[in-house]
């Protein structure tokens, strides 16, 4: 029989996806925070299910998990400056 | 008087028809059967064509686009590089100092000259002119040069360390230049003078000479920038509509930026009603943002100041209303940091902090989206992106409320071309950008280790000289390197067929979709192509509708600065949005440039106006494009390159009358100014003056302006495909005055100006079914002529001469601007449509074998055959290292001669006596088949040292032979040296061919055929006259075809015969008409059908039908038998499979394909199946263990039998196809026992059931039976394994034992031999 046409591979670029699974701000695991929404509560809860730190905070409906995974950063990062120098939550961004 | 003009050509003058009048006075009655239809008042519209081809030529659009390219582009790119900052990277090592100074490095200028040749040894650099480029393999290009500027700042003050930046011109590539642009050497040379080095005198260039091979590049159409397409969604899909803008900024080289805005369709996830929900796709950020957020990211907190960007009347509540979804969806998202948060989360990095995240949300709202609005910072850049966003949203909601349509993906407005100057424009940037790369990485380096910078150094030339010629060379467009696929088939060598084919080549134009696409849209004709593109000349099958071909007078821009568009709307009082309150943008007139939308008018019509006044007096450039969009409220102006447009008439209106805006005054200045006119200018008068001699320059620079003159006159514009649907444009003159219409804007020049090159060749294109137009368009291609004048000088591979070609006698308007008459493609032969004897069946073609003895299509082919020597220069002179090799200072290695026998190999049974001593053949003489023409040997390495043998050859002979199927006679010989400076030869063959049974023909209506039979004079029928037909083609190929342009033409042209003149074939001329050529043909003494009584030659006696007879131009097309003939009893093999050959060159097999084995098989008939796929392929015996199954070792000569594997001495012998062993020993090496059981031998099956198979035996026939009787016999005895051999005469013995020694996974006995028989 006649050779087989080899087709050739199509490269299927992948479009990126906004992530739903983050790295832990504190045990640095990657992909192991997940976000469980409370929609009526208007709450969102993410947990790392190594070292099992969370965090809560209230949504909007609007939000995404890396919402609240951005959410927590911050919160974490206002933390962290508050310890360094005592001076409370993070200025105001400028305005424009 | 009524004249005939109406299908004489016209193109010499009234003069010429004057006399054809004069002549024959019985034709004027004939002349007054129908109106003259240019009126009193009209004139020759040809005038101003011929005025257009006379300046542009027919490749203006190349030529254009690379002239743009090398005078602005190349200097921009290269002058806008931004500054090389070079730090020295601090060091901890002690030994090694840090670089005391920074520098900053830039480059000021760039210089390129006339093309040059920079010989091998970089001794010499001398100029050189395309002739020589092709003969020699030179690549046609000029050396660019640039100023490297550089300053030293010291590291610790921070001062300078010169007190002047210092620079130094240097070398950045080599650029190959257009034959005939602006930069070409060919440039503003006469005729005479170009003829006299070497060139044709009819090439319009258009071209590059790559390697000595003429290269085009292929325009390459593509969907344009910076334009909002709105589409519907396909369902089902999420969204129900999709607004699009892909945006690039001009003159960069950001890469594209894409911004969506998308419609959601209504639908309901769990309990929330989501619907109508406008979200934009920003690049780089991973999910659709709200529209609303998005503008609150740019700092829009005021729903309502969003809103008035969007919805421009506050009234129109159904659009506030399809917006409210939108609205509330953004509602938690108050603060515009919040916005940025919100954006700057769904970027790529979700780790960043928030002072990250709405940092990198802002830079995508400055940089990424609608970069061609502004990518700076500042406020007022910032509105206009606003607005901009605002419109895309409108856009998109007008569509979805089924107010607007969906943007037509093919109107060929929203297309651009790309051509040669912007093609290399864009590889140019990226090889300079690598360049620079190089030279910053090269500068670093030497700056951390502390050694001198040398600037001048770090830049390598080769980087583009030989990017761009590898692109060219083989069409790969992008850098060899580069990732990412790259576009194939850009560049093509010149097609040199014949001089129309050139042409076309030269015009043509590549949509890069996928050919297997199946959406029809982007193949077929859109209205748009009117006048752009040939409605007929495109190839048939895979790439139909995907490769178009420029109309006659279609014109590519080649695109100006929008700078004095702007400043001319300003002084018009363009609103700019500083200035503009929102509400004004429902009453005034939004104006794009580009594209970007610049401001507000109020008074539309006076902009509109303003701006085309402008553009016809000179103010902007002509190809400047204005469209007022008055349902949307919208003017468009546009100065890009790669729009299409075409020159058309202006039409003024006074007092209710519609005329050309073309006055008396200028044509009659045109009129004086036509070359026929000015007769002999070019030539200086022996005692001329200086003044006289300016005088007569001016003239001719006039005369060569006559175009520009018509457009400074405003007689002419160029109008664009999107301007073209604002126009109302009359097709003849005629409908001005009958008023028609009354609101004209412009006038067609000719009609006929809608086909292309090939097309226009058609006589009567009007009157054919319209595919027939297609196929001649192919065909027309194919059909030998003179292709170029300097063909006696050239040197192509293959080249095709008509040698006594005709201009034809009905031609078209057209031929004369494609010297078609000075460079004609046929003959005009008289043909008969008769049956005849019958041997003109099925698209055959009797011929007059009388006709062909007197020359009639005879032709010429031309094949160039080429070598060089190739000797490479050792790099060690002592030899040590390379102990085989002969270096430079002894023997040389590569070498033209006559190779003698004695000492050199490889020679085999060829014929080298006709070579001379210098190993190049004689001009004159006649070679064959298989001759040597090129008599080249290589010294073979000296093996004595290693075997202590003296070499029995000392040399083998690389030769080049004539192709076995081509004799010929040596034509002309060339020796020169090659690009490095290699001594290099060309030989031409030539070889005449008569016409013969075989050979393809065909007339220009796409009636093609091959001879049938040729019969002599006295065997071809004939009229009362003693007419004889040199062609008779069969009645049956025309009804169904309706190629009724075929027919007209053969009446005209029998009325032409008797006139002397030619005849009009030119389409779509209204007064012609088939009548009045069936009248002069009566009052010629003629039937009014044509047709003839005729008498067979055979008998002498009348036919018993009338025979329609007359002249038609016929083309011989490049197919002929002698190339195509093919038959092989025996042969060549191929040396991996044993199995035949293939292609006629290698004097193959003629395949016993597929379907062919089913039929066989199908019928039952195995012998013959076994015949045609064994014992005429790859017959083999090999010996195989009958305990194992795998093949065994065995050696006849010494009579040993016996099974590596298992030990056996059980051996059979079989009879299988070499390719099957060839897969058993591969299999074999890939760890797979392929185990062949003889069914004859003792204890197969108890064999095969210990593997675990059972076989059910059915009974043998009866003659197989004998033949397992036979093998059981010879096996049994197994030492009379030969004795089979008798039963397949022909088949291949092992030459040795090592042949079915399966240790040899694959096969490696290649000792050269093919096995010419069996």
């Amino acid at each position: 029989m006649g050779k087989r046409k080899s087709k050739a591979r199509v490269i299927t670029v992948k479009k990126p996806v906004l992530a739903k699974k983050f790295k832990c701000p504190f045990c640095c695991t990657p992909d192991s925070c997940e976000v469980a929404f409370q929609k009526l509560d208007g709450m969102a809860r993410i947990e790392c299910r190594v070292c099992a730190e969370k965090f809560e905070c209230t949504v909007t409906s609007l939000a995404e998990p890396v919402d609240v995974y951005a959410s927590w950063i911050d919160a974490c990062e206002a933390t962290a400056k508050e310890g360094a120098d005592g001076s409370g939550a993070a200025g105001m961004l400028d305005d424009l | 008087m009524a004249t005939e003009d109406d299908f004489y050509m016209g193109d010499d003058g009234a003069a010429g028809m004057g006399d054809v009048a004069g002549e024959d006075a019985a034709m004027d009655d004939g002349g007054a059967l129908y109106d003259d239809d240019q009126g009193d008042e009209g004139f020759d519209h040809w005038m101003v064509i011929k005025a257009y081809f006379d300046e542009k030529g027919l490749v203006r659009q190349q030529l254009d686009s690379f002239n743009r390219f090398i005078s602005n582009s190349v200097v921009d790119m290269v002058t806008n590089t931004p500054k090389m900052s070079l730090r020295p990277k601090r060091t901890y090592l002690p030994s090694v100092t840090v670089f005391p100074n920074r520098y900053e490095v830039w480059f000021a200028d760039v210089q390129i000259g006339r093309p040059v040749n920079m010989e091998a040894d970089e001794s010499t650099s001398r100029e050189i002119f395309p002739a020589e480029a092709r003969h020699r393999n030179l690549t046609y290009q000029s050396s660019m040069f640039t100023h490297v500027v550089w300053r030293g700042y010291n590291n610790a003050t921070d001062e300078p360390v010169t007190p002047a930046p210092e620079q130094e011109r240097c070398w950045i590539g080599n650029i190959p230049i257009m034959v005939q642009s602006h930069f070409c050497r060919l440039r503003g040379l006469s005729d005479r003078a170009k003829t006299e080095l070497g060139e044709c005198k009819f090439d319009q260039g258009g071209y590059f000479v790559v390697n000595g091979s003429e290269k085009v590049i292929i325009a390459q159409e593509r969907q344009a920038y910076n334009r909002v397409y709105c589409f519907e969604m396909r369902q089902p899909s999420k969204l129900s509509w999709r607004a699009e803008i892909r945006s690039q900024t001009e003159n960069s080289s950001r890469p594209l930026s894409a911004l969506n805005v998308v419609m959601y369709r209504k639908s309901e996830r769990g309990d929330v009603q989501t619907g109508n929900n406008i979200r934009v796709r920003l690049q780089s950020i991973r999910q659709d943002i709200p529209v609303v957020t998005v503008f609150m990211a740019m700092g829009y907190v005021n729903a309502r100041n969003t809103l008035s960007h969007i919805v421009y009347d506050p009234e129109d509540t159904e659009m506030l209303e399809l917006l409210r979804p939108s609205l509330e969806e953004a509602a938690p998202i108050k603060r515009v940091e919040d916005a940025r948060n919100h954006i700057g989360a769904r970027g790529e990095e979700p780790e960043a902090s928030r002072e990250e995240r709405e940092r990198y949300a802002a830079e995508v709202l400055q940089k990424n989206m609608l970069p061609h609005v502004g990518t700076t910072s500042d406020v007022a850049t910032r509105s206009r992106k606003a607005y901009f966003l605002g419109y895309v949203v409108h856009r998109l909601m007008l569509c979805a409320l089924g107010r607007g349509s969906q943007s037509d993906r093919d109107h060929f407005a929203n297309k651009r071309l790309d051509m040669a100057g912007n093609l290399i424009g864009g590889l140019f940037r990226q090889l300079f950008y690598r360049l620079t790369t190089d030279m910053r990485s090269y500068l670093q380096k030497c700056m951390d280790r502390g050694k001198d910078l040398n600037f001048v150094g770090a830049i390598k030339h080769k980087m583009v000289t030989t990017g761009l010629g590898y692109s060219l060379a083989t069409g790969n467009w992008g850098m060899r390197e580069s990732a990412a696929a790259p576009k194939t088939g850009v560049s093509q060598v010149l097609n040199r067929l014949t001089y129309a084919s050139t042409l076309s080549n030269l015009r043509r134009l590549n949509t890069p979709l996928g050919k297997e696409g199946k959406a029809a849209g982007p193949r077929q004709l859109h209205n748009t192509h009117w006048g752009m593109m040939c409605p007929c000349e495109t190839p048939e099958g895979s790439a139909v509708g995907l490769v178009k071909n420029l109309s006659l007078m279609a014109y590519v821009t080649v695109g100006s600065s929008a700078e004095p568009v702007l400043t001319v709307l300003n002084e018009l009082g363009l609103h700019h949005f500083g200035v503009v309150d929102p509400s004004m943008v429902a009453t005034g007139t939004k104006v794009f440039v580009n594209g970007t939308w610049v401001g507000l008018v109020s008074d539309p019509q006076q902009v509109v106006t303003a701006v085309r006044q402008q553009r016809r007096r000179g103010g902007l450039d002509s190809e400047v494009s204005v469209v007022r969009e008055i349902p949307s409220q919208e003017i468009h102006i546009n100065t890009d390159a790669g729009r299409v447009s075409r020159p058309l008439y202006i039409v003024v209106k006074e007092d209710d009358q519609q005329r050309l805006q073309l006055s008396a005054d200028t044509i009659h200045s045109l009129d004086l100014l036509t070359s026929t006119a000015l007769g002999s200018l070019d030539e200086a008068e022996e005692d001329e003056t200086e003044e006289e001699r300016l005088e007569r320059e001016e003239i001719i620079a006039q005369s060569k302006s006559r175009y520009t003159l018509l457009m400074q006159e405003g007689a002419l514009e160029l109008i664009d495909t999107e301007e073209e649907e604002g126009c109302m444009i009359a097709m003849t003159e005629r409908d001005l005055e009958e008023g028609i219409c009354s609101s004209y804007t412009h006038c067609e020049i000719h009609p006929s100006m809608i086909l292309g090159i090939c097309a226009s060749i058609i006589p009567f294109p009007d009157h054919n079914q319209s595919p027939r137009n297609t196929y001649q368009s192919a065909m027309g291609k194919q059909a030998m002529g003179v292709y170029a004048s300097n063909f006696t000088a050239r040197m192509d591979t293959m080249a095709h001469v008509l040698y006594y070609p005709q201009k034809p006698l009905v031609a078209t308007h057209a031929m004369e601007y494609m010297h078609f008459r000075e460079l004609p493609a046929g003959i005009n032969s008289i043909v008969a449509i008769s049956t005849f004897t019958g041997y003109n069946q099925e698209d055959s073609l009797i011929m007059n074998q009388s006709s062909i003895d007197r020359g009639f299509f005879r032709s010429i082919f031309y094949r160039t055959y080429s070598a060089a020597e190739k000797n490479v220069p050792l790099p060690s002179a002592d030899g040590s290292a390379l102990l085989t090799m002969p270096g430079p200072t002894q023997k040389q290695w590569d070498q033209f001669e006559k190779p003698n026998p004695a000492i050199t190999a490889g020679m085999g049974n060829s014929d080298f006596s006709k070579l001379d001593e210098d190993g190049l053949v004689e001009p004159g003489t006649a070679v064959f088949g298989g001759d040597i023409i090129i008599g080249k040997t290589v010294t073979v390495p000296d093996t004595s040292a290693i075997t202590g043998q003296p070499p029995r050859y000392s040399k083998r002979s690389t030769s080049i032979k004539a192709r076995v199927t081509e004799a010929g006679v040596v034509d002309r010989v060339l020796l020169s040296s090659d690009r490095d400076g290699q001594r290099f030869t060309k030989v031409r063959v030539r070889n005449i061919r008569y016409p013969q049974i075989g050979d393809k023909f065909a007339s220009r209506h796409g009636q093609k055929g091959t001879v049938g039979m040729t019969f002599r004079m006295e065997d071809m029928p004939f009229t009362r006259e003693g007419i004889v037909p040199d062609i008779i083609m069969n009645p049956h190929a025309v009804p169904s075809r309706m190629t009724v342009g075929h027919l007209i033409e053969c009446l005209l042209g029998k009325v032409m015969t008797h006139h002397g003149t030619e005849g009009d074939g030119t389409p779509f001329i209204e007064s012609f008409n088939v009548e009045t050529v069936s009248g002069y043909l009566q009052q010629i003494g003629y039937q009014r059908s044509g047709n003839e009584v005729m008498y067979n030659g055979h008998t002498g006696r009348q036919m018993e039908s009338q025979i329609f007879l007359g002249p038609v131009y016929y083309q011989r097309l490049k197919h002929m038998v002698d190339d195509k003939v093919h038959a092989r009893s025996r042969g060549p093999m191929q040396l991996l499979t044993r199995q035949p050959m293939e292609g006629r060159g290698k004097d193959g097999g003629l395949r016993f394909g597929e379907m062919e084995r089913d039929c066989i098989i199908s019928h039952g008939t195995a012998a013959l199946l076994q015949e045609r796929m064994f014992l005429n392929s790859d017959p083999y015996r090999i010996h195989v263990c009958e305990r194992c199954g795998l093949m065994a070792h065995v050696n006849l000569k010494t009579n040993s039998f016996g099974c590596r594997a298992c030990g056996d001495g059980r051996i059979a012998q079989v009879y299988m196809p070499y390719a099957a062993k060839l897969l058993f020993q591969e299999l074999t090496a890939m760890m797979i026992a392929p185990r062949m059981f003889v069914s004859s031998a003792p204890g197969v099956d108890d064999q095969l059931e210990e593997l675990g198979l059972h076989v059910e035996r059915l009974p043998l026939p009866p003659a197989a039976a004998d033949a397992a009787a036979a093998a059981a016999g010879s096996s049994s005895s197994s030492a009379a394994a030969t004795s089979g051999g008798a039963e397949f005469a022909g088949i291949a013995e092992p030459d040795t034992d090592t042949d079915t020694d399966f240790g040899h996974a694959t096969d490696t006995d290649t000792d050269a031999e093919s096995h010419t028989d069996g």
